[in-house]
């Protein structure tokens, strides 16, 4: 029953990834430098490596329209085309420079104005000697629009149910009642910049940004006494202002940088309050919302040349993050509901602190004329003052009102950590333009209040790069990291936060976390990477480039199969199972092969195609309350989570005449998640999970007519089309499940065309 | 017959089930493809060709020492004169810093950055006479120790030692320093220069759920520096990934009461900022992301959630459809509630 479904899918993966690699090698392809298209058809820029820039040179104001064929939230992400019909096309660069005194300049540029998502930048001063700039970017994050909901006041901060909400009451919500709420948010993002210099050597440079988000995002619930959860739209409302001063000094033989960053972010709401859909009560749940909280910090970096070749830098920060919201009572009921929860809060706030420190210290030098080598030493300390305290543990706000005592007091469990890095890292020209790089890094980290106090990691990396002709320069690289660390302390982090019975002397009650789960951001590691690139220039107007890289992570224990002290309160003799739980192991692979040709000066063209996977192995372990140990293997299953995406992509560009350019590209990424469910013997045997999957289609075409050299029109087409399936999401209805009051939102899918035509006048 | 034997080689190798999924769910993109094969093949046949027949001498006047400007010869690097650079005003540019060779004040430029530029000037065909070429056909550290000459500054105090500059990298690499806008310094391209090398994030820049990159509202040099760091890693802009991501999202920094230990300790953990088919840019789905970590008694992570618990009725969709885990825990980067322990609140 047990089965490694790994092996085959990755023989597949490389037989695919070689397969799709070839396929695109014979299909020669194409293009290139994108036409001056407007930024929603997006993609044309990003794909081509040499974009027309004279859009951001020239002086222009397009104007145009375009049209959009259907009302999509989802395709309108980032965007903001989420409606259907005509939007204006709008945008403009204007440069402009003093005759007498070139240095003497400002710009302006915007585009997209019209939409959410808009841009617009204007900057001016004397170059050499002032800069000063503003700019403004207008962003649409768009979720979903198939979502419905039951209760009134969506978009608010305040939720309640309608009247008659319940078909059967309480337990079925009434369908006849659920209304659609598009989930999306807007985020407008600010920046003031100046910067100068005084004098030859030194400069300055400050900056303020801030960013403004409002609308809805969306977020589960759980309530009490129902016992239901419900996923529902909370509202956002919140500011981060950020301001950095950097001093600098410059010379042939130093340089040098003094600084401060700050950081806050401000929420308008601290809570968002929702009526029990489970409850006749009418009571309240209560979830609170991110905090305020700000950041401090101050750095200097700066380095030094010794003679030509070595070169000494090292940088320190210093930084506090603070946090000190007011704490929201334990319930939004008040006494009625919690009446016995009248201990208090033990603080009205947390003063939450957090002082983060690096010392980076890192040597420079050509010892001989072919070899580099670089030594560096780095130390990060996050020391977490947050101070310690009990809480009553009250699981929703409509619990019923518990005594505050045992099983119901919590402390928090602040983690600090320190790490000490040493790094060597050289490389050697063994032949003419063949070198040859390794590396060697040791990490020393320690933890407070965690799994493990401490962590140690080394890694060992080569890579080899040496042309094999004039055409072609080919690489490899290997490298190895392993992490060992102290004992596995798995209940370190409950035993300091839960005040249990289970972990009193002689107690022989649960175990409230399974002692052989090995969380793998602490767990013991071997991890094996390899990778091989290839870079050919076939000719002055084909070039090929293919690339293969592999890795492999296996989990180890440690303490696994031994006795562990986390089990010593209860006075278990046996020792642990010998399966560790958690992620066993991680692999993943990635094929890419692009190819460039351009046949003639007005025909170019690209290809591309990628093949990824990457894949977790996890163990877990069924097991009850009044099981101690933990170690009935035969409980055991795996979980083979597989995800593979394939991308392909090509495109051309043509200017059949002086006048004309045509072009177009075309993308699709497929996306398939595989989840492997396999049980032991002691456990049913298990169904198979359906494959989750995305397909999307981004077709573009474009072309450009010069009517004059100051008058051009651009035509744009802009197809795109992303079909997904989700079994989380699919045909799950909104009231289909008596626990959770879901929406009904469906996996996104839409099919959208986009036509724009603009004039663009430059250079008046 | 060729088709089909080709057809049935890959049916071998690679399955029958999945060939005619590949056949059926690319046919539009193998159509467009195929379209180009025929042209690339001919291509680089006729690109061999091309290249033979531009090597052949044309220039005479080189030899004859008449040569009056640089451009004679580079016409389509000119484009220097409306950027940066070309600012007479500025008294640090080449503009205003070098000395033409020529006598043409327009060549004042050319010298600052190619060097000693006299004998390339008496015998232009002879080749290596040019102290500094930049591009593919130079080497890195002069190209570089040019550049630096006046850009040692700012992020480029890192650049020993980073790793584009232990890839022997050079500035022009990236930097287009003749045309008027350089396509690396704007948001909008930024990117189409960085994907020149990194092909595999390209590719997860067309997933499902991303940053967006795309629409230019997020350049790479957003959350990395080029020109090296001190971050613990990836040549981020700050000093870790969560600094880095707290730049747009602060409201994740906290510190928080209850904190959820892989979300403090890095964002990476959980997310693949550069794209995933999972959204938002997760790893791996919920609830197999958090059995990674969790397999609790007091609770339900130990259950193995297999088909059966798909059905929307079942006691353990709750615990597996629409948030799963996040249905009720859904404070996964911190919760500042008292009561917030099990990030419920």
């Amino acid at each position: 029953m047990k089965q490694n479904i790994h092996a085959p899918l990755r023989r597949r993966t490389v037989v695919l990834a070689v397969g799709a690699a070839l396929a695109s090698l014979a299909a020669a392809p194409a293009l290139a430098d994108p036409l001056l298209t407007i930024k929603l058809f997006r993609d044309s820029e990003v794909m081509f490596r040499d974009a027309d820039m004279s859009r951001w040179a020239d002086n222009y104001v397009e104007l145009g329209v375009g049209y959009n064929s259907k009302d999509s939230v989802r395709f309108g992400q980032f965007s903001g085309l989420t409606d259907k019909g005509a939007f204006p096309i709008a945008g403009f660069n204007w440069l402009s420079r003093d005759q007498a005194n070139d240095a003497q300049y400002w710009q302006i540029h915007g585009a997209n104005l019209g939409l959410d998502s808009r841009k617009f930048k204007a900057e001016g001063g004397v170059q050499g000697r002032w800069d000063a700039s503003f700019s403004f970017d207008g962003l649409k994050k768009s979720q979903t629009e198939s979502a419905m909901f039951i209760h009134q006041g969506l978009g608010t901060s305040n939720l309640t149910l309608p009247a008659r909400a319940w078909v059967t009451n309480p337990t079925t919500m009434n369908p006849a009642l659920l209304q659609p709420f598009e989930i999306q948010h807007g985020r407008d993002i600010y920046r003031l910049g100046l910067k100068g210099l005084l004098g030859n050597e030194w400069d300055y440079k400050v900056s303020y940004r801030e960013d403004r988000r409002d609308g809805t995002r969306m977020t589960g619930m759980s309530f009490a006494p129902s016992g239901e959860a419900a996923i529902l739209p909370y509202q956002i409302d919140d500011r981060t202002q950020q301001i950095e001063a950097v001093l600098s000094y410059t010379s042939k033989l130093a340089q040098f940088q003094l600084g401060y960053n700050y950081s806050r972010f401000s929420n308008g709401l601290n809570a968002f309050t929702v009526q029990d859909p489970g409850s006749i009560l009418g009571t309240l749940g209560r979830l609170s919302l991110a905090p305020d909280n700000d950041h401090h910090q101050i750095f200097a970096t700066g380095a030094y040349r010794f003679g030509k070749t070595t070169r000494l830098s090292a940088t320190y920060s210093y930084g506090i993050a603070r946090q000190n919201e007011a704490f929201l009572p334990y319930s939004a009921n008040g006494t009625t509901v919690a009446a016995s929860t009248t201990a208090g809060l033990p603080r009205s706030s947390l003063d939450g602190k957090v002082v983060n420190t690096l010392l980076d210290i890192a040597l420079t030098t050509k010892p001989i004329d072919k070899m580099n080598l670089k030594v560096a030493y780095q130390y990060r300390d996050s020391d977490n003052r947050t101070p310690i305290a009990q809480y009553a543990y009250i699981g929703r706000d409509g619990a019923a009102g518990v005594p505050v005592a045992g099983a119901t007091i919590r402390t928090n469990a602040p983690v600090s950590t320190t790490e000490n890095k040493l790094s060597l890292e050289g490389d050697y020209e063994i032949a003419a333009k063949t070198v040859l790089r390794a590396g060697l890094e040791h990490s020393n980290k320690k933890y407070s209040l965690s799994d493990r106090t401490d962590t140690q990691t080394n890694k060992l990396s080569f890579e080899l790069r040496r042309p094999i002709s004039d055409e072609f320069l080919g690489s490899v690289g290997y490298s190895r990291t392993q992490r060992r660390g102290a004992d596995y302390d798995k209940n370190v982090y409950f035993r300091n936060t839960y005040t249990d019975p289970v972990f009193q002397a002689g107690a022989t009650g649960r175990l409230t976390n399974n002692p052989s789960m090995r969380s793998f951001m602490y767990a013991d590691f071997n991890e094996d990477r390899l990778r091989a690139a290839g870079n050919w220039t076939v000719s002055e107007t084909v070039s090929l480039q293919g690339s293969v890289d592999g890795y492999q992570q296996k989990m180890r224990g440690p303490n696994c199969g031994q006795f562990s002290d986390a089990l010593q309160p209860l006075a278990v003799t046996a020792a642990l199972s010998g399966t560790c739980l958690g992620r066993e192991s991680a692999d993943g692979g990635s094929a890419s092969l692009d190819l460039q040709y351009q046949p003639e000066e007005n025909l170019t063209t690209f290809a591309f195609t990628n093949f990824s996977q990457t894949g977790v192995r996890e163990t877990g372990r069924v097991w009850s309350r009044g099981n101690t140990s933990g170690a009935l293997e035969t409980n055991n299953w795996n979980g083979d989570m597989i995800y593979r995406d394939h991308t392909v992509g090509f495109g051309l560009k043509w200017q059949p005449e002086e006048k004309w350019d045509f072009g177009g590209t075309y993308v699709l990424n497929r996306g398939t998640g595989m989840s492997g469910i396999t049980t032991n013997s002691g456990l049913a045997a298990a169904q198979p999970v359906p494959d989750t999957w995305s397909r999307l289609h981004t077709l573009q075409l474009f072309a450009k007519w010069d009517y004059s050299k100051q008058l051009s029109w651009r035509f744009n087409y802009l197809y795109e089309n992303l079909n997904s399936y989700d079994w989380a999401l699919s045909d799950v209805g909104a009231t289909s499940n008596v626990n959770v009051l879901f929406t009904g939102q469906q996996a996104p899918r839409y099919s959208n065309h986009v036509f724009g035509v603009s004039a663009v006048v430059k250079s008046w | 017959m060729g088709t089909n034997s080709t057809r049935g080689l890959l049916k071998r190798i690679v399955g029958t089930r999945h060939m005619n999924q590949i056949i059926r769910k690319y046919r539009a993109a193998a159509a467009g493809l195929a379209l180009l094969i025929a042209s690339g093949l001919a291509g680089i046949a006729s690109a061999q060709t091309t290249q033979k027949e531009d090597a052949a001498p044309t220039r005479s006047r080189a030899d004859s020492g008449e040569i009056k400007s640089c451009v004679e010869c580079h016409e389509g690097f000119y484009a220097i004169a409306r950027t940066k650079h070309a600012v007479k005003g500025d008294a640090r540019t080449p503009e205003s810093t070098g000395k033409s060779l020529t006598g043409n004040p327009e060549d004042k430029m050319c010298s600052s950055c190619h060097g000693d530029l006299s004998a390339h000037l008496k015998t232009p065909r002879v080749k290596g006479l040019v102290p500094v070429v930049f591009g593919k056909k130079g080497s890195a550290e002069p190209q570089n120790e040019a550049c630096l000459g006046c850009h040692q500054s700012g992020s480029r105090i890192h650049w020993q030692g980073s790793k584009h500059e232990q890839t022997k990298q050079s500035c022009a690499s990236c930097h287009r320093l003749h045309a008027p806008k350089d396509p690396v310094m704007v948001a909008e391209t930024q990117a189409s220069v960085c994907f020149d090398c990194h092909k595999d994030r390209r590719a997860e820049l067309h997933r499902v759920s991303t940053h967006p990159t795309k629409n230019g509202f997020f350049s790479c040099s957003a959350c990395h520096a080029p020109h090296g760091s001190t971050a613990q890693r990836g040549s981020l802009q700050k000093n870790t990934v969560n600094e880095t991501c707290y730049t747009c999202h602060a409201q994740l920094r906290g510190p928080f009461l209850w904190e959820h230990r892989p979300s403090q300790d890095d964002c990476t953990n959980c997310h693949n900022p550069h794209g995933t088919n999972i959204a938002p840019m997760l790893k791996v789905r919920m609830p197999y992301l958090c059995q990674q970590c969790h397999s609790t008694a007091i609770g339900h992570s130990n259950v193995a959630f297999d088909g059966s618990t798909l059905a929307p009725t079942s006691g353990s969709a709750q615990r597996i459809l629409g948030n799963a885990c996040a249905n009720c825990h859904m404070k996964v980067h911190g919760s500042n509630h008292p009561s917030g322990a099990r990030l419920q609140r």
